[in-house]
């Protein structure tokens, strides 16, 4: 589904990513681990378009597309999904009205029938309950004055509402309590189907406990310094990073 | 101004004056030489003149200052936008400055109320002149220049005089609407509106060019609130193209009156409008509100002058500008607390949003205070659609054109908030959607 080829990414003159090479299949899980600044937003941003990153080497297919030429857009239209590790605030702007927005965008760019007000507010409604969302919280302008928590809660609304095909997780379960954790990794775990993919970012073993990965990749300076199992990550929680930054420079 | 365009406009009023309405009554005949003379003297103003910085009507000195002359037909009253052809109102029309009685409703009216065309209240016998084309507030010169207030007075042909006695309330809001179909000349009307003591009324205001109408407005909205009174007014001013529009509305607010007002501006070539409040009782109050949203090459000037003339007064100001393309906005804000205007709080917010690169955006907040103990504030910023916002929305799939109305319409969701007339509210939300869809169609 997604093929990462030795990607090379710069922001304002700073390489950050420094040729990364990732594959993952249609129904795979991927976890992607790293020390702070390891450039696991950056390869996230880039993954989804954001302006300002640079692309200076290597490729990114997508269901056989080049994902680089695409806009941002048409990446999400496309099933590419990302929830952000910072949520942006956007006073002035309702939840419910972004989401229809966003949603009949999408289904309009895939020739699909729109969905009119009342089907869209029935949707939105069932997909919030079950991850316990209140009304309120639709209600109100987009993550704006949102808790930490039910920012990342609110990624994950809109990730079930979009039913992306390939979901990008940046770090999701920071700040989330243990009980959230749990309803959002049920909210994941529901997406999880052989025809869709994850990349799950995550500095902690305990969402990994609950969402399993088949693939588990170290990031470190901008490379993936090692790949494995499941087990990778209890390693890592045990071991901190230092010895595989450390395989990685003598590598 | 060269006396050479003087004399353009004392031609026109001359050849105008033997059948303006009242032309027959001495008094009147007065009044408007008076208003003549006092336009003579200042000419139009210039960006020379305080106030008018940022400003040019040199557009006028191409147009024929003779009256505004189209012609009425179906399409006038098709190309109403569909929210105000329907708002359940007491609407008064007049097209090209004209009153239209075949397209106006009336309505019932509580005992003691008025709601005339002006007209009537200038011809032979009339005793009221004066204080309909009098030199209140309207020829205030707090706000500067106060030469088109002058020419209305000399010039004007109608306009509605509406009249609430003490305690009154209507259960429907006036609609005065102004629809310009010509192409060429000008219309001045004259909107004079007098609350009694207690009494509350919505009024709407609308100007609207129909497709490729041009010319000039220029109105004047005159009145006063008595004690304890409210008036909730809202201007929405969608001239055409080519049209240049100055509108000035003037209101004195009595003791614990209230006025909150919202001009809205989404068309016109050359646009100012005026606010000129006066906090004249102790507890009376104002929030004036507004909004520009200019696109092409259009010039958006909203200037506001606020007397806070007594203590415990207070107002209220939130105003918000768009510019697109190469169009300009212009936000002016003065507040103005005099010596014995103690306890008095005034609050002001300016600020632009600028679409595109080739757009500017001017915020100039001024407070003038000549007493000790007040609480004043005003913030103004002109900034850009923040790009963090831009991507999260195109992130979930939304195009660049529609994020970008998406987050231009939450620019101006306070104005929506704060709209007066909660009647108007299909009618505003009409306009600025079609606006912002305009907009992004001709950016896409
Ligand atoms: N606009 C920018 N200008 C300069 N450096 C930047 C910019 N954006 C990111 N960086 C740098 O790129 C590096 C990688 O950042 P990134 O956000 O991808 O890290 P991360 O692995 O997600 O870290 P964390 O675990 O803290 O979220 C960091 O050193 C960061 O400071
Ligand atoms: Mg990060």
């Amino acid at each position: 589904m997604l093929s990462i080829r030795d990607l090379r990414a710069e922001v304002d003159g700073k390489e950050i990513l420094r040729g990364i090479s990732l594959d993952l299949a249609a129904g795979e899980v991927h976890a992607v681990m790293g020390p702070n600044g390891s450039g696991k937003s950056t390869l996230s941003y880039v993954l989804a378009g954001r302006d300002g990153y640079e692309v200076t080497g290597g490729s990114v297919t997508y269901e056989g597309r080049d994902l680089l030429a695409m806009e941002v857009e048409e990446r999400a239209a496309a099933g590419i999904f990302l929830a952000f590790q910072y949520p942006v605030e956007i006073p002035g702007v309702s939840n419910l009205t972004f989401l229809k927005t966003a949603v009949n965008a999408v289904k309009k760019t895939r020739g699909e029938a729109e969905l009119d007000a009342l089907d869209f507010l029935k949707l939105a409604r069932g997909k919030a309950s079950t991850l316990e969302m209140s009304d309120a919280l639709l209600q109100r302008a987009v993550n704006e004055g949102f808790s930490g928590g039910e920012k990342k809660r609110n990624e994950i609304f809109q990730m079930a509402m979009l039913e992306p095909r390939l979901a990008i997780l940046d770090e999701t379960d920071s700040g989330l309590d243990i009980d959230a954790l749990k309803t959002v990794a049920d909210g994941v775990n529901a997406l999880r189907s052989p025809d869709r993919a994850m990349l799950v970012i995550t500095h902690y073993q305990r969402l990994l406990d609950y969402i399993v990965p088949d693939r588990v990749h170290v990031l470190s300076g901008g490379r993936i310094v090692k790949s494995g199992d499941a087990g990778l990550a209890r390693e890592l929680e045990a071991q901190g990073y230092a010895g595989f930054v450390g395989e990685a420079a003598s590598a | 101004m060269p006396t050479a365009d003087i004399e353009r406009f004392n031609r026109a009023f001359a050849a105008a004056s033997a059948e303006l309405p009242g032309h027959g009554n001495a008094e009147v005949a007065r009044l408007r030489e008076a208003a003549m003379a006092r336009f003579a003297s200042t000419g139009l103003p210039s960006r020379r003149d305080e106030g008018w910085r940022y400003t040019d009507l040199r557009r006028l000195d191409r147009l024929d200052p003779a009256g505004l002359t189209g012609r009425i037909d179906g399409e006038t009253v098709a190309a109403l936008p569909d929210a105000l052809a329907s708002l359940d109102a007491h609407r008064m029309v007049f097209v090209d400055g004209r009153y239209e009685a075949a397209l106006s409703a009336h309505g019932a009216l509580p005992a003691g109320a008025r709601l005339d065309v002006l007209s009537a209240h200038l011809g032979n016998g009339c005793e009221d002149a004066a204080s309909i084309l009098g030199t209140g507030l309207a020829e205030w010169n707090g706000a500067g220049q106060e030469g088109l207030a002058a020419l209305n007075t000399a010039m004007t042909r109608d306009g509605v005089l509406f009249e609430l006695p003490a305690g009154a309330r209507l259960e429907k809001p006036v609609l005065v609407l102004h629809l310009l179909t010509g192409k060429a000349g000008a219309v001045h009307p004259r909107n004079v509106l007098r609350i009694g003591p207690g009494a509350e009324a919505d009024v709407v205001e609308a100007f609207i060019g129909l497709t490729g109408s041009g010319g000039w407005s220029n109105s004047v909205f005159d009145g006063a609130i008595g004690p304890g009174g409210a008036l909730r007014h809202v201007a929405l001013v969608r001239q055409g193209e080519d049209a240049v529009h100055t509108g000035r509305m003037s209101m004195e607010v009595e003791r614990d009156a209230r006025y909150a007002a919202q001009v809205l501006t989404l068309g016109g070539r050359v646009v100012r409008n005026e606010f000129v409040v006066r906090l004249s009782g102790p507890g009376a109050a104002c929030g004036l509100s507004g909004g520009a949203l200019a696109d092409g090459r259009r010039h958006v000037d909203h200037t506001t002058e606020i007397a806070h003339a007594a203590p415990h007064t207070e107002s209220e100001q939130v105003f918000r500008n768009v510019a697109d393309d190469n169009a300009r906005t212009v936000f002016q804000g003065r507040v103005v607390v005099e010596r014995d205007a103690q306890k008095t709080n005034a609050r002001q917010s300016g600020r632009s949003l600028l679409l595109s690169s080739g757009a500017e955006a001017q915020n100039k907040p001024e407070l003038r205070i000549f007493a000790d103990d007040v609480k004043c504030s005003h913030g103004a910023t002109v900034g850009d659609l923040d790009k963090d916002a831009l991507f999260y929305l195109r992130a979930r799939g939304i195009d660049e054109a529609e994020a970008r109305a998406l987050l231009t319409r939450a620019f101006v969701a306070d104005l929506l908030t704060l709209l007066p007339v909660e009647a108007a509210r299909t009618a505003v939300e009409e306009a600025v959607d079609g606006w912002l869809r305009r907009a992004v169609d001709e950016d896409g």
